[in-house]
């Protein structure tokens, strides 16, 4: 049967409903899927459009930013407390060195709301309070109860582990202080992994086919296997499904083969062929097991010019962000020279040769390690990029997010000190955009007695109990008992997190 | 007309005061309190750090934080108390050219004046503030311990902190007169200075507008940090049986603990019972912090200080036995110093005199007032709280034997002149040498030696027939001219003693004009800032939207004018903030705002187009 025009409006609505319900779930590369399916069919959809442009404009902060909350409603699960505002003390109730300078803000962290969304009865618009991120529990009573034994004292301080899912893991929004290397999984470079999005664009049609594409669907949203990481192997960066795995062969990502047949126009319904693009940073060329490579998809620049399909040289080799070589401690004897990204990837994987013009051939010896290396520190360049990037654009929390992506990427070790020593300035002017002028007076946000035993380290403590609503950024940093740098970090991560505001 | 201000110039914290309409005032600084730590720091970046945001990071920045240079200033490198002291400073001390006493911040190397004229020059600062007037006189208190030397390292601190110190006067002595003591009152009194850092007890009689200070002793290493420290103790200990952690290993979990333990002892000055939280005072390996949460009773803390309040006691005994005063002479008992608001201080005061304390008056602002006091009658001609100028200790000579002979006693009103006449002690002298003393004990040894010179030509003679007339000579401005003449022959010698700090004339005025210069800096440095931040905000916008812009117009010559005018803008307020350019970064500050105008208009333009 022909699908009319209405038939195709309303579609289109269902379509844009159930962008907003995986929005709300924090599902984001689901709900622009859903959004774009709509575009597909109404290319001239105006919300449809404006949620896709959004989302796209703001993924990386509202990826955290949902993440944050989910993190926070499973500590309060795990600790037992009632999700929802906790009420404020007075400040007469305990004597705490550090105190509210604003009395009855309980600091939640609200989740950013889409453009224009207007709640519809009925429709799970994902704004509950339940899901709004609540405040986590107060410290235990006396020093030393639960959570791990003591340690040596490092001065920092590294969270819970996070939840492993298909998100972007690990991103340091709760947490602050650094995390040493291999101590979690970290994100790929500005890769978002798809979950199971995929399967809401699929409709089993009635019947066999119908079957068969239900075992398509399941198969799908099934979580891919994670193969543990060989023994012996250093931290993989990104040890969820970002990029092929060499030692199982397998690749963890959806194949976009089969989504793009769900997203085929039906027959006769006028509809030309789909753009198909969906958001997705490029990242290394994978291996499907088939043998057929899988196209990777561009955020930005529109939709390809031909469906996705085999992909070719020219564009696997375009990285999406510059890398200057230069800046890339290699190994002794490796000279990496002017490679793009992708090249880069290829050489670390094992899978070319450097150039004979680098006066270097074959794999040198440990090729495992060299390889985890060589991405490890593209990675960490690439965010940094990213990071640069937002910067320019005045965009200062994303600035942020992926100046602490790389960060904690590169860690403490040779990487950490090299990825200092060189963007030490980006990444303090990072820090200051995000705080805003040094001459102005920070204030604290959230009473002491609701944050988590988790959230704070000594040192943003110190920070904290410096705070004294007459003494500057600028002062503060002077009195910090740190190093400038450390002090900028920790007071963009309070501020981040809402314990801080600056005034 | 000119303002005289007071300054209380503390051990551990100064206070100013100034007098308003006839009513002594204190100021306050900009954070609201009326004392501010009399602390400098040099910050890791250069800063120079004062008041209370030096003692916010004296602990984790130790090495270069001056603190209690008072007892330090105007002594000699040789001096016990130096001696003593530099053991257990945190912070470097060497000995100066002049064989004074320097310290060593950060590699730059600082008199004790020039540190206590930072402190100066934050009280002048605090005072010109409030008074939105340039102060350029000020009354500033001492110790009435304080010989010449100390008195005029202080007042070449007031000097290099660009004020005018019209007079010198006891911290005893201002606690009386901010009581309103001195108006046609004799009254012997007790003034009970227990401070921050130092214990002061002064006994004063009062009479005829002079205030003459009959005894005073103390303990210069006893006062709030002492019971600060007793806190820090408990504290410390009680984590440590919990947690076996110790906290003063950390030093920013000891300055949390400095700074709480503080706030608690005065918290129990009004309360019984206090809790001290300090959450996240420490990290562990095992991804955790750990918080500290104690509460403190009143009667712990008594508890933990009752040999430092009985220190205090003895000490007030023993001085009153030396001056030969009964407590029962005792009219009035003056409490001086913020640790005297603790209720077992008073209580044992009072309990040891016999008498309840002056109050009406918050101790630790009452000396500043009574400097404020006394720097508004100087003023007034007329006034007659205008006290006398006095000598603050004895002069003389050594005699045979090792004595000292007082030719000017104590609180002689200035100038004066008093003379004695000596004679040889042995046979045939023909030279004697004068050794000028200043002090009050009898062994010339222990006093302090201010000069000496030789007169010689004696006539031969048997012992005792030559007479030598020595003859002390103070003048208004307080020097001293010491004269000794063969009374036969006429032949004279003299000196003049000047009191000195360490620090020669050309040494003072090199410091004047760099603290002069240091302000300055700071100033523009500070607006420097200002412009930058806002600058660079508008560089990041522009330089953001250069590529859309250029994209957009550069098609058209117009567009390309336009960008490359842009592009030099942008350029030249890059190169004013290179060039720490105030003045151009202000005129940058203006194109760069409209071409980012002109940028935002461009793209929304294209959007709605």
């Amino acid at each position: 049967m022909a699908a009319g025009p209405d038939s195709v409006k309303s579609r289109v609505t269902k379509l844009v409903a159930r962008g907003l319900e995986r929005y709300g779930a924090g599902q984001l590369e689901a709900a622009l899927s859903e959004w774009e399916h709509a575009l597909a069919l109404e290319p001239e959809h105006v919300q449809a459009g404006q949620y896709v442009k959004y989302v796209r404009e703001n993924f990386s902060g509202l990826e955290a930013a949902f993440k944050a909350a989910r993190e926070a409603a499973e500590a309060a699960q795990r600790a037992g407390v009632p999700l929802g505002d906790a009420p404020v003390r007075s400040r007469g109730d305990d004597y705490a060195e550090i105190e509210v300078s604003r009395a009855g803000d309980s600091g939640v962290v609200g989740l950013p709301r889409p453009p224009g969304v207007a709640e519809e009865p009925g429709l799970d618009t994902g704004w509950d309070l339940e899901q709004v991120a609540p405040l986590p529990p107060p410290p235990e009573a006396a020093a030393g109860h639960g959570g791990p034994g003591p340690g040596p004292e490092t001065g920092t301080f590294a969270g819970p582990a996070p939840a492993t899912g298909g998100d972007l893991e690990g991103f340091p929004l709760a947490e602050l202080g650094s995390i040493p290397t291999g101590a979690r999984a970290l994100p790929p470079l500005a890769r978002r992994t798809p979950a199971a999005p995929m399967a809401a664009a699929t409709r089993a049609p009635a019947g066999a086919a119908g079957a068969a594409a239900q075992q398509r669907a399941a198969a799908l949203t099934a979580q891919p296997a994670q193969a543990p990481a060989p023994p012996g192997r250093p931290h993989r960066f990104g040890t969820g499904p970002d990029f092929a795995d060499s030692a199982t062969g397998e690749s963890t990502l959806y194949r976009l083969r089969d989504h793009d047949l769900a997203l085929l126009p039906e027959e006769g319904s006028g509809v030309g062929p789909l753009p198909g693009a969906l958001p997705m940073d490029d990242g290394p060329p994978e291996h499907t097991g088939t043998g057929e490579r899988t196209s990777t998809r561009h955020f930005a620049g529109g939709v390809p010019a031909r469906y996705p399909g085999s992909l070719e040289a020219s564009e696997r080799d375009q990285p999406s962000v510059e890398i200057d070589p230069g800046l890339l401690p290699g190994p002794p004897g490796l000279e990496l020279g002017a490679l793009g990204l992708g090249e880069l990837l290829e050489v670390a994987e094992g899978r070319a040769a450097l150039p004979d013009d680098d006066g270097v051939t074959g794999v040198r010896p440990g090729p495992v390690a060299a390889a985890d290396e060589l991405r490890e520190r593209a990675q960490v360049e690439g965010v940094i990029s990213i990071a640069r990037q937002a910067l320019q654009q005045g965009d200062t929390s994303s600035a942020l997010d992926h100046a602490e992506i790389a960060l904690r990427a590169a860690g403490d070790g040779a990487l950490g000190a090299a990825t200092l020593q060189r963007h030490k300035e980006l990444l303090s002017a990072i820090f200051e955009a995000f705080i805003g002028p040094t001459s102005q007076v920070p204030a604290i946000c959230v009473p002491v007695h609701q944050l988590g035993a988790g959230d704070l380290d000594h040192r943003a403590a110190f920070l904290l109990s410096r705070i004294d609503g007459a003494l500057t950024i600028e002062e503060i940093l002077d009195i910090a008992g740190m190093p400038r740098f450390d002090a900028l970090r920790l007071l963009a991560q309070l501020v981040r997190k809402g314990y801080l505001e600056v005034r | 007309m000119d303002k005289v201000i007071g300054i209380d110039l503390g051990t551990t914290n100064s206070c100013v005061a100034v007098v308003e309409d006839g009513t002594p005032v204190v100021i306050p600084n900009r954070g609201g309190y009326k004392t501010t730590p009399s602390m400098v720091a040099i910050a890791e970046n250069g800063k120079r750090l004062v008041g209370h945001i030096a003692k916010r990071q004296a602990i984790t920045n130790a090495e270069n934080t001056v603190y209690a240079h008072k007892r330090l200033i105007g002594r000699k490198w040789s001096s016990p108390i130096v001696k003593s002291a530099s053991d257990h400073l945190p912070y470097q001390i060497v000995e100066g050219p002049h064989g004074d006493v320097r310290i060593v911040l950060r590699e730059q190397v600082f008199s004790i004046a020039e540190i206590s004229a930072f402190v100066l020059q934050e009280m002048k600062l605090i005072a010109e503030e409030y008074l939105g007037e340039e102060v350029q006189k000020a009354v500033v208190t001492v110790p009435a311990y304080f010989n010449d030397g100390q008195r005029q390292a202080t007042k070449d601190a007031g000097r290099i902190a660009g004020l005018d110190v019209i007079r010198i006067i006891n911290e005893p002595t201002a606690a009386a007169l901010a009581y309103g003591f001195g108006r046609n009152i004799e009254r012997k009194v007790a003034i009970y200075d227990l401070g921050g850092g130092t214990f002061d007890i002064s006994i004063l009689e009062i009479g005829n507008g002079v205030f003459e200070v009959i005894s005073t002793a103390g303990d210069t290493f006893l006062g709030g940090e002492d019971f600060d420290k007793r806190i820090i103790d408990w504290l410390v200990q009680s984590f440590q049986r919990e947690n076996n952690i110790d906290l003063r290993r950390d030093k920013m979990a000891l300055q949390r603990l400095k700074d709480v333990a503080e706030k608690a002892k005065c918290e129990l000055s009004a309360v019984r019972e206090t809790e001290i939280h300090l959450p996240f005072i420490i990290s562990t390996g095992k991804n955790e912090a750990l918080h500290l949460q104690q509460q403190l009773a009143r009667e712990q803390l008594e508890s933990l200080t009752a040999d430092l309040v009985e220190r205090t006691i003895q000490i007030c005994q023993k001085t009153l036995e030396e001056a030969g005063v009964e407590k029962s002479e005792i009219e009035d008992v003056i409490l001086v110093g913020g640790m005297t608001r603790m209720p077992k201080v008073q209580e044992r005061v009072a309990e040891f005199f016999g008498i309840e304390p002056c109050r009406g008056v918050h101790p630790d602002e009452v000396v500043a007032l009574g400097a404020a006091i006394q720097g508004a009658a100087l003023l007034d001609e007329k006034n007659d709280m205008l006290l006398l100028d006095v000598t603050p200790h004895s002069l003389g000579i050594m005699i045979v034997g090792g004595y000292f002979h007082r030719l000017i006693e104590q609180n002689t009103t200035v100038p004066t002149s008093k003379g004695h006449v000596f004679t040889t002690v042995k046979d045939n002298q023909t030279s004697v040498k004068i050794l000028v003393l200043q002090g009050e004990s009898d062994r010339a040894e222990e006093n302090e030696l201010l000069g000496e010179f030789i007169l010689t030509g004696l006539r031969r003679a048997p012992k005792g027939e030559v007479e030598i007339d020595v003859n002390f000579e103070i003048g208004a401005d307080g020097i001293l001219s010491v004269t000794a003449k063969d009374l036969e022959t006429g032949l004279a010698q003299s000196i003049t003693v000047t009191a000195t700090s360490g620090l020669t004339e050309d040494e003072i005025r090199r410091m004047v004009e760099e603290n002069r210069d240091y302000l300055v800096e700071v100033r523009s440095s500070q607006e420097f800032e200002r412009h930058r931040q806002s600058t660079e905000k508008l560089l990041t916008e522009i330089e953001g939207l250069f590529p859309k812009v250029s994209d957009i117009i550069a098609g058209s010559s117009f567009g390309q004018d336009a960008v490359t005018k842009a592009r030099s803008v942008v350029e030249r307020a890059r190169a004013a903030i290179a060039a720490r350019d105030v003045k151009a970064l202000t005129e940058s500050g203006e194109a760069l705002s409209r071409t980012l105008n002109m940028f935002k208009g461009v793209v929304s333009k294209t959007r709605l187009g």
